[in-house]
């Protein structure tokens, strides 16, 4: 189960999730990607950040969420102390959430570390390294 | 006693000063040496300063032992530079007594001896050289006159060069210079620079402005006549001219066949030598990665101007902003050549480390051999430089070890008894050519396929290879009849080619048996900026290093034949195989044109033709490796941004030749 603490919330398809902020580095508008052939399809591209080349993880496929179409304006969530950042649909903000209101994730959902069923909707928190262990092979 | 403390305080103090002046004094006496008699008079001029101002300093210290030596220096420079002492062997080995001489004093000095005695042998030695020994100066055979005012302030010295030149046959220019108050000594010693260059800087002296703004010097300077003197004033930023000199139809002299030692050159080897900071590779990195986004910050505003520009009607406002960004991208040019510059370091760092490991190799082997290399000074990446070492110590010890033969059988061969290997490092283009050749037995390429066959590395029923040399490089194989003590290490010459390939370089090897073998290391001046071929595959843009690639083709479809099932298309009578791009980085293909483009990838000695849908062109890419944390193909390395914004993925040719062949097989 997670600790509490500070979240940077966003939604991906229809979902709600969260990761700690420690772990996010910066937020950036998403740019021209090149496709990276040979990497598993929920792999978007590789984004040229300052310079720098990340590997961009769409959320919503990684996690399965439906999505209706390619995202309107694609958000980028760059992380912290890795090459990656997350591809997003909409940046909500950063909420405080108490450990006493984080449930254990239901079985049979992946990569989480818990949700929090008092937030409407339903907040899902990420397990960053399982999400990238899940996908890098 | 205060007194005291005080007094030894400024004896430390002077022996420091002194130790820089001495070094220096050093350096341009051997340069000098080397140059012979043909000095500038600045060089001369300087070293006369620097050892007179070492006397002052001795006199304010109180060291009498020291005044006097460098009194007597002094006296033989003064009598060089002016003309009266010709700089023969005389005085040359004079010079080297005295500079000797001194660093005994500032020595003895350190070492606590407070008023060390001048040695009389040397300040007799240093009278006697400094004699004249030619006639005294006469006066000039072209007479030059100066403007009263000048004549007046001129020092004997400046009369002495004035007349040499005058002598020279050499044109005496006076260029007035307006400078502006705020930066003036900037532009001064600038334009001294550039009259230094092209002749010599007589003098200069106060000249006369109107504007309150400006300073203003009149610059003296000669130069041979065939110089034009518009362009001496042009470079020293001068509007006018006034020659002095009164131009003689004679034949002009031959303009001397070895360059002057000049204080420039001097600079130069100095700066070469101790003027040098140390900067961690981090700090350079960021400046190369900056240098690297404000270059694409340009693309972007060259983009961005693209679209706005037509849409101004003024149509000075759009050639000011034109020319305004064609300033910006010089510099930002400049910069990135300045930046990639600060990274770049001289072979010779590298192979100072190669010839101790191979004087401990060779002895380590109980055999004879020198190490010689050729071309130190081409400039290499710092971080390519430290990660040759390893393979090249490997290519070393292959030769001491393989190739260079015990002295008994070297004798017998008719060879001398020690071996000898060479390094050769030459810039080509944008790489760095290394080849490590000896003088061994050389190999046997039957002896080759015989060991491959033995070792598994050849089916045995295979055909032999065309170059059976190339099999070395094949992992397990190993050429030594016995086991030595080094090659049982177990790190083959496969592991030599996979590093230099991973640095985007290549290694080829040729061998004549009984006269030696050689290898051919080469690798990028650089990894940071790589001259690239863009193409298109499946519809997006990828990037060849341009070193890995032997041509681009345009195929008509009969040149395509299949054999076996497989594309093969001649390239130069050979036929190689072809795989388009798209299909080997599962990328959807579209069907084959009828005029099929083609790029034929090299490395070593194999090729590859790969088929793209468009060549896009050649561009200078900052590449940025890409985590090996990023799942992808792993025949792509990188990424570069393009000048349009698009992201390119870079290929490495040596993973795709692996998978082109692989695909074949």
């Amino acid at each position: 189960m997670s600790d509490g603490g500070a979240f940077l919330t966003f939604r991906a398809g229809g979902d709600r999730f969260g990761i700690p902020v420690e772990r996010v580095r910066e937020a950036a508008r998403a740019q021209r990607m090149a496709p990276l052939p040979g990497a598993p399809e929920e792999w978007t591209g590789v984004a040229v950040v300052r310079g720098e080349p990340l590997g961009v993880l769409d959320v919503a496929r990684t996690m399965g969420v439906a999505r209706k179409g390619p995202p309107k304006a694609p958000l980028l969530v760059i992380l912290e102390g890795r090459p990656h950042a997350l591809l997003v649909d909409q940046i909500d903000g950063v909420k405080g959430i108490d450990a006493d209101r984080i449930a254990a994730p239901p079985p049979g959902v992946p990569c989480l570390t818990g949700v929090v069923s008092s937030e409407q909707p339903v907040l899902q928190l990420l397990d960053l390294d399982a999400l990238f262990g899940r996908s890098v092979r | 006693m205060s007194g005291g403390r005080e007094d030894a305080r400024h004896r430390r103090e002077f022996v420091t000063e002194a130790e820089v002046i001495l070094e220096q004094a050093q350096e341009t006496l051997a340069s000098i040496e080397e140059t012979g008699e043909d000095v500038h008079p600045d060089v001369l001029n300087s070293f006369f300063r620097s050892i007179h101002s070492l006397k002052g300093l001795a006199g304010m210290v109180g060291l009498p032992g020291v005044t006097e030596t460098a009194h007597e220096f002094e006296a033989l420079l003064d009598g060089i530079r002016m003309g009266r002492v010709p700089l023969d062997a005389q005085s040359r080995e004079a010079a080297r007594a005295a500079l000797s001489g001194l660093s005994d004093l500032a020595g003895r000095l350190s070492a606590g001896d407070q008023s060390p005695a001048a040695d009389p042998e040397l300040l007799s030695r240093l009278r006697a050289a400094s004699t004249p020994r030619r006639e005294e100066p006469k006066q000039a055979e072209v007479e030059i006159h100066l403007p009263p005012a000048l004549e007046r302030v001129l020092t004997d010295y400046e009369r002495h060069r004035l007349d040499t030149n005058g002598k020279k046959g050499n044109q005496v220019l006076l260029m007035p210079l307006e400078l502006s108050l705020e930066g003036f000594d900037e532009g001064l010693r600038g334009a001294m620079t550039e009259a230094g260059k092209v002749g010599e800087l007589i003098g200069t002296f106060p000249g006369s402005s109107e504007s309150p703004e400006l300073m203003s010097f009149l610059l003296l300077v000669g130069a041979p006549p065939v110089i034009d003197p518009a362009e001496i004033a042009r470079r020293c930023g001068a509007k006018s001219f006034e020659r002095l000199d009164v131009p003689s139809p004679a034949p002009v002299p031959a303009p001397p066949a070895q360059p002057l030692l000049t204080e420039a050159l001097l600079e130069e080897r100095r700066r070469a030598a101790v003027g040098t900071v140390r900067v961690t590779l981090d700090k350079i990195g960021s400046l190369l990665d900056l240098t690297g986004e404000l270059s694409l910050a340009r693309n972007a505003l060259r983009r961005a101007m693209d679209r706005v520009l037509p849409a101004i009607g003024d149509r000075s406002a759009r050639h000011e902003a034109q020319r305004a960004y064609a300033n910006l991208d010089r510099a930002v040019n400049a910069l990135g050549r300045a930046a990639l510059a600060t990274r770049l370091v001289p072979v010779e760092q590298l192979t100072s480390r190669l010839g101790r490991s191979a004087r401990a190799i060779a002895a380590g082997l109980g055999k004879e051999a020198t190490f010689e290399v050729l071309g130190g000074e081409t400039e290499i990446d710092k971080i390519l430089a430290d990660a040759l070492a390893d393979p090249l110590v490997h290519l070393l010890r292959n030769a001491l070890d393989h190739g260079i033969e015990p002295p008994a059988e070297r004798t017998a061969a008719g060879k001398p008894p020690a071996g000898h290997i060479v390094l050769t490092a030459a810039a080509r283009g944008r790489e760095v050519v290394i080849t490590l050749e000896d003088d061994g037995r050389g190999i046997d390429p039957q002896k080759i396929l015989a060991a491959a066959r033995e070792r598994g590395i050849l089916p045995k029923d295979a055909p032999d290879p065309e170059d059976p040399l190339e099999l070395v490089f094949r992992p397990g194989f190993s050429t030594a009849t016995a086991v030595s003590e080094l090659s049982g290490r177990g790190v083959g010459l496969d592991v030599v080619r996979s590093n230099i390939g991973a640095m985007k370089g290549s290694v080829a090897i040729t061998s004549t048996p009984g006269r030696g073998t050689r290898f051919d290391v080469i690798v990028p001046i650089t990894l940071a900026i790589v001259e690239s071929l863009l193409v298109r595959a499946g519809g997006r843009s990828f990037a060849f290093p341009t070193s890995s690639i032997a041509r681009t083709l345009r195929a008509e479809g009969f040149r395509v034949r299949t054999v076996q099932g497989r594309e093969v298309v001649s390239d130069e009578g050979e036929a190689v195989i072809l795989v388009p791009l798209a299909r080997l980085l599962g990328l959807p293909e579209r069907p084959p044109a009828a005029r099929r483009t083609i790029v034929v990838a090299e490395e070593g000695n194999r090729r590859a033709g790969f088929e793209v849908e468009e060549i896009e062109g050649l561009l200078d890419l900052v590449v940025k490796p890409l985590s090996d944390e990023v799942p992808r193909a792993r025949e792509i390395t990188g990424t570069a941004e393009l000048p349009d914004g698009d992201v390119a993925l870079t290929l490495d040719a040596r993973l795709l030749l692996d998978r082109a062949q692989a695909a074949a097989a």
